[in-house]
């Protein structure tokens, strides 16, 4: 879907992004992360032309962005941001409705695509389409301005810290939401961050920078458990290493079907991060397992939470 | 923005106003248009005008004591401001009336010859009056509506005291009946000026504006130019452009025949223009810069040409700092129109410096009287433009 071929950008003889090859394919979750100042901010903004790469080739869809007008790569391009930039002179329809109407969709067209969106991202249409910006909290606006990026059906969904100014509790309903936009669309999303628990959470593949540079590039559990540098090992947070993998992980996948335990149970679905921290809160070396819908399914032992998948490397610290 | 009003404010207001019909001149009789005149005060007026009005005085008097009163109980105190707006207005439209009256009088009296003309009393008890209406608009929480239909009201009373020639004695309406035919020439002229200078100073301010937010290394020197234009006396720019039009003409003889020359209406309107410049500009540039970043990054990322950006995202959202702009570039404009006279562009301008040149004041104070009215609905016109403007994306608190 979008190919870097030894791209390089620099700013006043700075190099921002040095030789960068980078393959996404159609339906990854990309999530570039680094430092400040690492170029993972560049490389998404190259994408859309927001800023031109100096040297090599970027394609989308199979040719070079630059064949393209901008006008017309953008418009295929979702993009959000931290301040999300919601125009505050139009109401939220208007706002959400911006890059169909300048592809010149129909008016009933354009909404009803903004009252399926707002229902997708959870926001009651009736109480919304004709409110302004600054009536809405941040989590709002930010939902509006995803919203409003998916607007025109995308083939890629470019979003740069989209979550960083949200409190907490807001940030992570709102991972959930695009994780589940994820997977529900299949869309090619490519996101920057530099908050490590939002990769690990999101991705299905990350890109770690530094300096310009890709330092290690795979998947969430790769990383965890082959970090390639101590870069990378420090950046990821070395001490909780091992906590961090077992949120990658569900009970679902080590629980002991048909045995039974007392306690608090534990959902299928819960992360075995929670779990871990059920047990030590419960004083508990076994706690029950329940389906979704409540029945009973099994037990998960506190030595279960060792077993299975690749060994960690000996922490050093 | 709002300060509490004070209790005392208004009553104390009410008593100067008092004191300063006791005391100055409502009126002033001269027995003819050259000689100057005697001031009269309230009580002889009205011991003139007759019983009538005596009475009339008491019981005017006398509600505003009672609303006064009934303003101090927190029940009556809405409607009791209400009434009293009405009876400010009363009363601004009762001397007006009185002097109407006994100018009519004074005209039998000297048998056509006379001047009676207002006097210092009465412009300073407008005033008062003015400052305790805008005093309990504030008490009431007034919206620019209920403010501008009050302004309204006032000035359409006395329109009406106008048309139905009660104050054709005084001594300004009857230069106006000398001279009508010049008085609303002159106004036309005037409001064309206006008109060529808001018309050329937009079609080049507004793109100028646009130009130097999209080329900042431009915008600090183009500013030191329009800054320094608008530090040169106005009649010396007239005069600098006399010339240069002047010999412009001389050589391109084809411009004169196109209107084009030192006196009249090109230099005028041109540096009428040019003095414009910098509010318009300015204003523009920086409203433009007034703009969210993060507004314009989503035009771009979006996918907006260059020119859907700025008509659909910039223009928008800079409007309310243009219309302050403009706002300022227009009642400039108009009171410095009155200038332009003395290079032979005309307007009302002609008329006041006639006026001065033979110490005819009347005339004078006729050829002042519409350019303040022009500026004061310039002022109204564009409070509710903004007003229009705003509240869709902004809150009231925030204005």
């Amino acid at each position: 879907m979008i190919q870097f071929e030894q791209v390089r950008k620099g700013y006043g003889g700075r190099l921002a992004v040095a030789d960068l090859n980078l393959h996404i394919a159609a339906g990854e979750f990309v999530v570039l992360i680094g430092p400040s100042g690492s170029g993972k901010s560049t490389t998404l903004r190259m994408i859309n032309r927001l800023v031109e790469h100096d040297a090599g080739s970027i394609r989308f869809a199979g040719r070079e962005i630059r064949s393209f007008s901008p006008e017309d790569l953008r418009r295929r391009m979702g993009y959000a941001i931290q301040s999300v930039g919601l125009f505050p002179h139009w109401s939220i329809e208007k706002n959400i409705g911006t890059v169909p109407r300048l592809l010149g969709w129909p008016a009933d067209h354009i909404a009803a695509r903004v009252h399926e969106l707002l229902l997708l991202l959870q926001l009651n249409p009736a109480d919304f389409v004709h409110r302004y910006p600054h009536e809405l909290s941040g989590g709002q606006q930010q939902r509006v301005g995803v919203a409003r990026a998916l607007a025109a059906d995308p083939e890629v969904l470019l979003m740069d810290e989209p979550f960083g100014a949200l409190d907490p509790v807001t940030r992570i309903a709102l991972q959930k939401e695009i994780k589940r936009i994820h997977a529900l669309s299949g869309k090619t999303i490519v996101l920057v961050t530099h908050d490590i628990d939002e990769a690990l959470f999101l991705a299905t593949r990350i890109v770690l920078f530094r300096d310009g540079q890709v330092v290690q590039d795979g998947s969430p559990l790769d990383l965890l458990a082959h970090p390639a540098h101590d870069f990378v090992r420090d950046f990821l947070g070395r001490a909780d290493l091992g906590i961090k993998r077992l949120g990658l992980d569900s009970v679902g996948s080590r629980f002991r079907a048909g045995v039974s335990a007392t306690g608090s149970a534990l959902g299928l679905d819960t992360n075995l991060r929670d779990a871990l921290s059920a047990f030590i809160s419960q004083g508990r070396d076994s706690l029950p397992v329940v389906h979704t819908d409540g029945s009973h399914a099994g037990a998960l032992y506190f030595e279960d939470l060792l077993h299975t998948g690749p060994a960690l490397p000996p922490v050093t610290t | 923005m709002r300060h509490p009003a004070s209790p005392q404010a208004l009553p104390l207001l009410l008593l100067a106003n008092a004191a300063v019909l006791g005391a100055l001149p409502l009126l002033s009789e001269a027995p003819n248009r050259l000689l100057s005149g005697k001031g009269m005060l309230l009580q002889d007026a009205l011991a003139r005008a007759g019983q009538g009005w005596w009475a009339v005085a008491g019981i005017w008097c006398t509600a505003g004591v009672l609303l006064l009163l009934a303003r101090g109980w927190p029940a009556t105190q809405r409607p009791a401001s209400y009434g009293l707006l009405v009876w400010l207005a009363g009363w601004v439209w009762g001397l007006c009336a009185l002097c109407g009256t006994l100018a009519a009088a004074h005209q039998v009296r000297t048998e056509g010859l006379g001047r009676a003309s207002l006097s210092s009393g009465l412009w300073l008890s407008v005033l008062l009056v003015w400052l305790s209406a805008n005093e309990l608009l504030r008490d009431l929480h007034a919206r620019k509506p209920l403010t501008l239909g009050v302004w309204l009201g006032v000035v359409a009373g006395v329109l009406a005291l106008l048309a139905s020639g009660h104050l054709d004695a005084l001594s300004t309406l009857k230069e106006y009946a000398n001279r009508q035919e010049d008085f609303w020439r002159a106004l036309r002229q005037h409001l064309y000026i206006i008109g060529w200078t808001v018309g050329l100073t937009l079609t080049a301010g507004l793109p100028m504006g646009v130009w130097l937010h999209r080329q900042p290394p431009w915008a600090a020197r183009v500013f030191l130019v329009l800054s320094l234009v608008q530090t040169i006396p106005s009649i010396a720019l007239f005069g600098l452009l006399m010339a240069a039009l002047a010999w412009l003409g001389a050589v391109f003889p084809l411009l004169p025949a196109w209107g084009i020359q030192g006196i009249g209406l090109a230099p005028a309107v041109l540096a009428l223009s040019l003095y414009s410049l910098l509010p318009l500009v300015r204003s523009t540039f920086e409203g433009l810069a007034s703009v969210p970043a993060a507004a314009v990054e989503s035009a771009h990322a979006m996918g907006m040409s260059g020119r859907q950006r700025l008509w659909q995202v910039e223009l928008p959202l800079a409007a309310p700092v243009i219309l302050s702009g403009l706002k300022v570039m227009l009642i400039q404009t108009i009171g410095l129109t009155a200038v332009a006279a003395l290079i032979g562009a005309g307007g009302l301008g002609a008329l006041m410096f006639e006026g001065l040149f033979s110490s005819a004041l009347d005339l004078v104070l006729l050829a002042i009287a519409p350019i303040v009215v022009l500026a004061w609905c310039a002022e109204a016109l564009f409070t509710a433009l903004a007003a229009y403007s705003l509240p869709a994306h902004t809150s009231h608190d925030s204005i």
